[in-house]
Parts: C-alpha cells; sequence; structure tokens
C-alpha cells in the first residue's frame, strides 16, 4: 500500500508541470464563438416579448370582433327597438310607407284645422272614420304588416285619445315641454298632456311632425304602437284615430326640427313588448331567430390526450443514446363558438406535459459461467423520468361539414403562445446522472401553430364527444426536453367532451 | 484566483480580451490533459476547440464558492475528452481484460528511450489500453475517488480499484522491463 503512495505520488509530480504549447493552439488559430451577454440576452428577450405581446394582441382583437359580433344577437328587448330604428331608415322602407301614407290623406281639411276638427269629430261620432276602411285595405295588400297596424289601431279609441288629449297633468317631463310647443304650433291648442299614454302619443306626433314625408310611415307605426298601449288602460271600443289624426297633421307640418331619439326608459313594459310583436320588419325578425341559433351551437369543452413530440438532438451529442421521445399527456378546456353551422371559433388553454426517458447504463461485476466457461456481462440499466410542462392558450379557426346527419368532421387551424412551467428529471454531461435544470437559453416562451382534424358524434341535444388529431409546430427556439435538446413538432390525440351552452 | 473570477466578470461582460486572457492562461494545463488522455495530434485541435467553446458558454454558471477555477475547470476538461472518446470507451468496455495484457508486450519494446522521466511515462500512458489508461489518469493524476471514477465511466467502484492495480502492475513491470 505504501509502495502504492509513493508511486502515485512520483507520477502525479511528474505531471505538475504543465507542457508547452505547439503554435497550431494559438489563440489566433482557434475560432470561438463567444456566448451572447447579458444585455444581448436582454435584447432578444425584450424582442420575444414584443413578439409574443403583438400575438397576444391579435388574438385578442379577433376574439373581442367576434364577441361584439355575437352580442348583437344576444341582446335584450331594449337593443332589438335599437335595431328595429335602425331598419326604419332604409329607404326601400321608406319608399314602401310614404306610399302607403300617400293614400292615406283622404281629407281636404285645413293643415291646421284638422286636429281640432278630428278631435270634435271624435268627441260627437263613436264610429270609424273612412281611414280605418283604407285600413283594411291596405291589410289586404299586406297582410303581416296591416294586421299589426289594425290591430294596433284598433286597439286605439276615440275615448283614449279625447282623454289622453283633453286630460292636464301639471307634471311634465322634459319630452312633454317640448310636445306642449308642438301643440300650439299645431294648433291643439289649450291641451296639456298629462299620462304616460299621452305623452307617448304626443310624442309620436311631435316625431311625425318633424318628418319629412318619407319618414311618417314608420313613426305611424310607432305612434299606433303607442295609441295601443293607451287602449291597454281605456279598454274603450276601437276605432282608428289618433294615428290618422296624427299622420295627417304632421304630414304638413312646416316644422323642421330632427327626429327625436324614442327613449326606450319612456316606455312601460307592455309597450316594448309590443313594439317588438308590432315591428313589420321580417329582417329585425330573423336577426332574433338567428341570436337563437348562434347561441345555441356555442359549446364549452374538455378534452384529454396523449402526446408525441420529436427531439432535436446533435449525432455527436452524449444524449443521444441515452434521451427518448415516449408518450405525454395532454389537456385542454376551452369554449367553441360557432360562427355559422360551417364555421367555428375555438378559445381554448391547453396544458401539455412532454414525457422523455433518460437511460442510464452502468456495468456490474461480471459473472463467470464455470459450466460453460465464459464470462457473462451485466449491465444495470434506470430509466429516469422526465417531465417538461407548458400551458398555452389557443386560437382557432374551424370548417365543420356534417355526414350524413349523423356526426360532423371539422378540420382547422390554431396558433398558441405557450410558456414553459417547467422541465424535471435527469441528465448527464458524461456519465455522471445529475438533476435536469432548465436552460436558460432557451427561452420559456414558444410560438405554437398547427392544424387540426377530428370528428364529433352527438349523444344527445346538449352533448358531444370527440375525437380529433393535432399537429402543432413551434416556430420560436423550441420547448425544452433534456440538455441541448429541444423538440419543436408534436402531436396529439385527444378524446374530448363538449356541452351545448343553450338549447 | 482572483484575478481568474476578474478575468471571468470580464468575459461575462463580453469583453473578448478576457476570453484572450482566460484562454492563455489555461491553454498549456489544457492540453497536458488533453495528452494524458491520448488526444492524438491531428485531434487534439478539436477537442480543445470543444472544451474552451464549453468553458466559455458555461462561465456563467461558475459558482466560485463550491470551486476553485482550476478545478471546474479540469472536470468540463476530462469530461470533454471522455465524451470524445465515449464511442471508444464502449467499445473497450465489451472486450475482455486478458486481452490487454497481450497487445501490451508489444506495444512496450518499441518506443522507450529514456527511463523514468516525464516523456517516457507518458509514452507509457499512451501505450496503455484505454481503461487502465483513464482510470490510472483519473485517480493518480487528476485525484478522482473510485466512486467517481465510477460513475464517470459507468463501471462499478471495484472494477476501478482492479483496473487501477492492473494499471499500476502494468506501468512498472514496463519500467522494469526497460
Amino acid at each position: 500500500m505504501k509502495n502504492h503512495k509513493e508511486f502515485d505520488k512520483y507520477i502525479k509530480g511528474l505531471f505538475e508541470k504543465d507542457p508547452e504549447v505547439p503554435s497550431e493552439l494559438n489563440w489566433e488559430a482557434m475560432d470561438f464563438d463567444f456566448p451572447q451577454t447579458t444585455e444581448q440576452n436582454d435584447k432578444t428577450n425584450y424582442k420575444k416579448y414584443i413578439g409574443i405581446l403583438l400575438l397576444l394582441l391579435f388574438t385578442t382583437s379577433i376574439g373581442y370582433f367576434y364577441f361584439n359580433e355575437m352580442g348583437i344577437f344576444t341582446k335584450t328587448s331594449s337593443s332589438l327597438l335599437s335595431t328595429d330604428e335602425s331598419i326604419f331608415s332604409k329607404s326601400n322602407f321608406r319608399d314602401n310607407v310614404s306610399s302607403r301614407l300617400e293614400s292615406k290623406e283622404p281629407t281636404n281639411l285645413q293643415l291646421n284645422e284638422r286636429p281640432t276638427q278630428l278631435v270634435s269629430e271624435l268627441s260627437t261620432n263613436e264610429s270609424p272614420t273612412s281611414n280605418y276602411t283604407f285600413e283594411e285595405k291596405n291589410k289586404n295588400k299586406d297582410k303581416g304588416i296591416a294586421q299589426n297596424t289594425v290591430t294596433k289601431i284598433n286597439a286605439s279609441t276615440k275615448k283614449s285619445v279625447l282623454q289622453a288629449e283633453l286630460s292636464t297633468d301639471k307634471k311634465t317631463t322634459p319630452i312633454l315641454n317640448k310636445q306642449d310647443d308642438l301643440a300650439s304650433n299645431n294648433t291643439v291648442k289649450g291641451t296639456n298632456i298629462s299620462t304616460s299614454q299621452t305623452n307617448n302619443l304626443l310624442n309620436v306626433k311631435q316625431n311625425k311632425a318633424n318628418l319629412p314625408k318619407s319618414y311618417i310611415g314608420h313613426t305611424s307605426i310607432i305612434g299606433t304602437n303607442e295609441t295601443s298601449k293607451a287602449k291597454t288602460k281605456t279598454e274603450s271600443n276601437s276605432i282608428e284615430t289618433s294615428p290618422v289624426l296624427s299622420q295627417t297633421n304632421l304630414v304638413q307640418s312646416s316644422i323642421a326640427n330632427p327626429l327625436p331619439r324614442i327613449q326606450i326608459s319612456n316606455l312601460p313594459n307592455t309597450e316594448i313588448s309590443n313594439l317588438a310583436i308590432a315591428t313589420p320588419f321580417p329582417k329585425a325578425k330573423n336577426n332574433v331567430q338567428k341570436s337563437k341559433n348562434k347561441i345555441k351551437m356555442s359549446e364549452v369543452f374538455i378534452g384529454y390526450g396523449y402526446n408525441t413530440f420529436n427531439l432535436n438532438i446533435d449525432d455527436t451529442d452524449i444524449l443521444k443514446d441515452k434521451v427518448n421521445n415516449v408518450r405525454g399527456s395532454s389537456l385542454k378546456a376551452g369554449i367553441r363558438l360557432n360562427k355559422n353551422t360551417d364555421w367555428s371559433v375555438s378559445l381554448l388553454l391547453k396544458y401539455d406535459q412532454y414525457h422523455s426517458t433518460f437511460d442510464h447504463i452502468r456495468a456490474l461485476e461480471p459473472i463467470v459461467d464455470f459450466k460453460n466457461l465464459r464470462r457473462i456481462k451485466r449491465e444495470e440499466v434506470t430509466f429516469h423520468n422526465n417531465y417538461t410542462n407548458t400551458i398555452g392558450l389557443q386560437i382557432g379557426l374551424e370548417r365543420n361539414v356534417k355526414v350524413l346527419n349523423l356526426f360532423q368532421l371539422y378540420a382547422g387551424m390554431n396558433i398558441a403562445p405557450t410558456y414553459t412551467l417547467s422541465a424535471k428529471g435527469k441528465t448527464t454531461e458524461n456519465t455522471i446522472v445529475s438533476d435536469l435544470i432548465y436552460d436558460n437559453d432557451i427561452s420559456k416562451f414558444a410560438l405554437n401553430g398547427g392544424m387540426n382534424l377530428g370528428v364529433i358524434y352527438p349523444i344527445n341535444s346538449s352533448l358531444n364527444i370527440e375525437l380529433a388529431y393535432q399537429y402543432n409546430r413551434i416556430f420560436l427556439d423550441g420547448i425544452f426536453i433534456n440538455n441541448d435538446i429541444i423538440t419543436n413538432q408534436q402531436n396529439a390525440l385527444f378524446f374530448t367532451i363538449s356541452y351545448k351552452l343553450k338549447k | 484566483m482572483n484575478s481568474d473570477i476578474n478575468i471571468i466578470k470580464d468575459c461575462l461582460q463580453g469583453n473578448q480580451l478576457a476570453y484572450k486572457h482566460l484562454y492563455e492562461k489555461y491553454i498549456s494545463y489544457c492540453y497536458g490533459i488533453c495528452i494524458r488522455y491520448s488526444v492524438s495530434k491531428s485531434e487534439i485541435k478539436d477537442v480543445v476547440q470543444i472544451i474552451f467553446s464549453q468553458v466559455f458558454n458555461s462561465l456563467k454558471n461558475y459558482d466560485s464558492e463550491k470551486s476553485k477555477f482550476k478545478t471546474w475547470f479540469t472536470h468540463i476538461c476530462i469530461n470533454q475528452i471522455l465524451s470524445y472518446r465515449r464511442k471508444q470507451i464502449k467499445q473497450l468496455q465489451t472486450q475482455d481484460f486478458d486481452d490487454f495484457t497481450e497487445s501490451i508486450g508489444s506495444h512496450t519494446e518499441s518506443n522507450i528511450e529514456d527511463s523514468m522521466d516525464k516523456q517516457h511515462i507518458l509514452s507509457l500512458i499512451k501505450q496503455m489500453p484505454n481503461n487502465y489508461q483513464l482510470v490510472f489518469n483519473l485517480f493518480i493524476i487528476d485525484g478522482y475517488s473510485h466512486k467517481e471514477i465510477a460513475e464517470q465511466l459507468d463501471i462499478s467502484p471495484e472494477s476501478s480499484r482492479v483496473i487501477l492495480n492492473r494499471a499500476r502492475r502494468w506501468v512498472k513491470k514496463n519500467l522494469i522491463h526497460i
């Protein structure tokens, strides 16, 4: 033992002095790539962050745009009213209404006299005016529209109009004040309006007064609706007076104020619903139906699947034969918004666990087989499980195709910024096994893009099951798997259950 | 030691002159290790390139409180050399130990001219069977323990002891023979 120590010391002593270096190893003869400094790294990271930020902005704006569009169809009745208003202004509608109105001006009454005359007529005569007959004719022409109109006209009564116009009330709203002015201009003098019904009626009158001829049609309809509301409270006999009154009066009015916007807050709920029903525009109705369809098609889903991935590894890397990619797990949850039956947008949160093994082989003492006179080599192989966990926000656009009404196929594209949460396991630089440490040279942020194919089978009206294949490619950097090893491609197979939000 | 730390700091700030200083300070030491581990002349430039590239890239991970820079550098050198020769080592592991003894005689008689000097020992080391050479270098000159050698070479510590004893005997035998 002593000899060994002396021998070892002697040998070690011989090599304490370093040898002379040949000229081929001079600094000038070498060619090194210097690592990036911290500042350079910061700059690179800065660019990456900007890119990711832009991407997030892009996805957010797409989402915002889509939700905004959906939002139109999910509004309540108050927004339906405003939708109708926009439709009123359409030229074809104006033409229709104005043509009807032209035939609706049967009287020879003077402009300023007419309201008074009609009021006086109403006070003495309970029968419908000649305009009522005209409305009946109109009904034949355009059944859908006329029915609504006539219903409303029938709903209005002489009494209600009279009561409304002749009753007084000192409580006035700002709108009422305007109406007072208007009333005085239109020679309905000395009639202060008191009830909410008459308020509405006069409001309509004013609207009509302010309108050019072509606008009167829709005002009359609004007026009709409003007067119908008055009827609900007075319960008098049917008579179509007030709409006609206001129309004929206002057509020739010289007041040229802009059309006041109907304040939904001024209208009781019954009136709003009546308006919606009476709206003679199929388009508006279609919108309501569409909105129902769209809501119906939105669904939430949750899916679990398996992923496989490639390993970008250099042939000379020591880990070449030690690291293997095996099947990992993926989890996703999100919402699918069906724009129509053909297209849908999906927003989801995705969790991927990339699973790789690190094989460590250790040679054991050989065994001698005396019977056969041979030496048996032994190795101990340890499989260490390595995991890289990532989370991503994915947005995708999908095209759906129904097959025989039994199931649905879809194909789509997606993009997903991802963030690597952790990387755990074992590695080696040579043969010493050590814990895997995330390589900071590889950014934790990555950008995935890819395509997916799937088949959806409905279990019932609410639940679907889905099988989907997804291929993703990582554009920036890659996902860290082990030392000097990244992955930039991923395949996944998902089994998903989705639930329709509303029937 | 302090100068090493200052040089490393300069390197991390991107000073290329500091890299040059570091290289020139340790190249002869690195070269000595390469020779001991029988890196051939044709390969030595590549190996040095790999070693220093690894050192430069890993400088940010160096912790002066854990070890001296020279120790850390030595580990990188040996790891890289072993990595470079990994395939050869694997092949050697499959060979029977007895085969080596047969091949010794043919090498030992040829190149030895002087006795007991450094060049002579070096030439002996070069002629050693690879696993002898590695264990001999790692244990006697680089100061690794049998456990560390076992981990480095994927062998058991007992094997390392056996190989070391055989290597010693091999060197002594050849020295006496001369």
